[in-house]
């Protein structure tokens, strides 16, 4: 899977959670979107988790501030 | 990570059974764990901790069944001790990390450490309606949203022995808060905002020297914080030093 097919799913998983029509870039951070608290986070981790096959490591997650974090990560972790 | 001793280490903890108490939450203290059970969208949110071994002992099940039973907390804490393994542990009970606080204290304070307040600023402890408002304004805006903190639990909390609220104005206006908790052994420092507008200009960081010199006069026990990542930095430049990092967990109620 390409960088821009991990960003184009992530993409459509953050639409869900936060609403259709909100815009997403890879430089989107918590602080920019007023839907994504703490509850709405960990239902993202939790989705791209399972919709990737992947799981996070702890240390990884505290680390994740924007939607470019959360590619990078997914990209890591393909086989 | 320094080599803090135990007793200042559980400052968090005791912080969080006293608000509960003092909220007449319904708490339950157990060995490897306890809970106090709150009103969902309500501070104090952080009502649960467990300990490193939860994963290993057989009380565990004990957690697993409160988890179950429905009695559930909104967030919860682990420490970094065994979190590799009380992790899978907490997920499969349903919970996911999100965000962690590194634990700082500063355990001596330089005597010259007293800032000289510009004199736009002043610093006090809000006893008036229209100052308590503002210091819950921001706190209600401020801190992991959305949460709800009103001016009758703000009376019982700062009315009770040991625990102080300070709001630092600026131009007469409240832009940033504290609350202290003080124990025999330890000062904790909580509920440090700032208001967006005025973040990145050191408010924080003077309200959190005044702090410090204020209790340096009262007594030598060190002080004690839970620095976010982006607020570590600033922490670590007024002398903190990091102890240990504790996670936190929400639990996941809509399956993905």
């Amino acid at each position: 899977m390409t960088r821009f097919e991990i960003f184009s799913k992530i993409e459509s998983i953050c639409q869900k959670i936060f609403g259709e029509g909100t815009v997403i870039s890879e430089k989107t951070a918590a602080t920019d979107i007023e839907k994504w608290d703490s509850m709405n986070h960990v239902t993202l981790i939790a989705t791209i988790e399972k919709e990737f096959s992947v799981t996070f490591d702890i240390m990884e997650i505290i680390r994740i501030t924007t939607i470019g974090d959360f590619v990078d990560l997914v990209d890591k972790k393909q086989v | 990570m320094n080599n803090i001793p135990d007793h200042i280490r559980t400052n968090l903890y005791e912080f969080y059974d006293r608000i509960s108490q003092i909220c007449g939450l319904n708490s339950e203290i157990e060995e490897l764990w306890s809970v106090s059970e709150n009103i969902p969208g309500y501070w104090p949110r952080l009502i649960y901790r467990v300990d490193p071994e939860i994963a290993t002992k057989p009380s565990s099940v004990h957690f697993s069944e409160k988890v179950k039973s429905g009695h559930l907390p909104e967030l919860l804490i682990a420490s970094d001790e065994n979190i590799q393994q009380t992790d899978p542990f907490l997920r499969q009970q349903g919970f996911f990390p999100f965000s962690a606080w590194k634990g700082m204290a500063m355990t001596k304070i330089q005597n010259n450490f007293a800032p000289e307040l510009p004199v736009d600023v002043e610093i006090i402890e809000p006893e008036c309606l229209a100052d308590q408002e503002q210091w819950l304004r921001i706190v209600n805006t401020e801190l992991v949203a959305p949460l709800k903190m009103d001016k009758t639990l703000l009376e019982s909390i700062i009315s009770n022995p040991g625990i102080k609220s300070y709001l630092l104005k600026h131009n007469g206006v409240g832009v940033s808060t504290i609350l202290t908790f003080e124990t025999a052994e330890s000062t904790g420092l909580y509920l440090i905002a700032t208001e967006k507008s005025a973040q990145k200009q050191g408010f924080a960081s003077l309200l959190v020297q005044y702090i410090l010199v204020q209790n340096a006069r009262r007594s030598k026990n060190p002080v004690i914080l839970h620095a976010t990542q982006s607020g570590e930095r600033m922490y670590l430049k007024l002398g903190f030093q990091s102890f240990n990092q504790f996670f936190l967990y929400r639990q996941l109620k809509i399956k993905p």
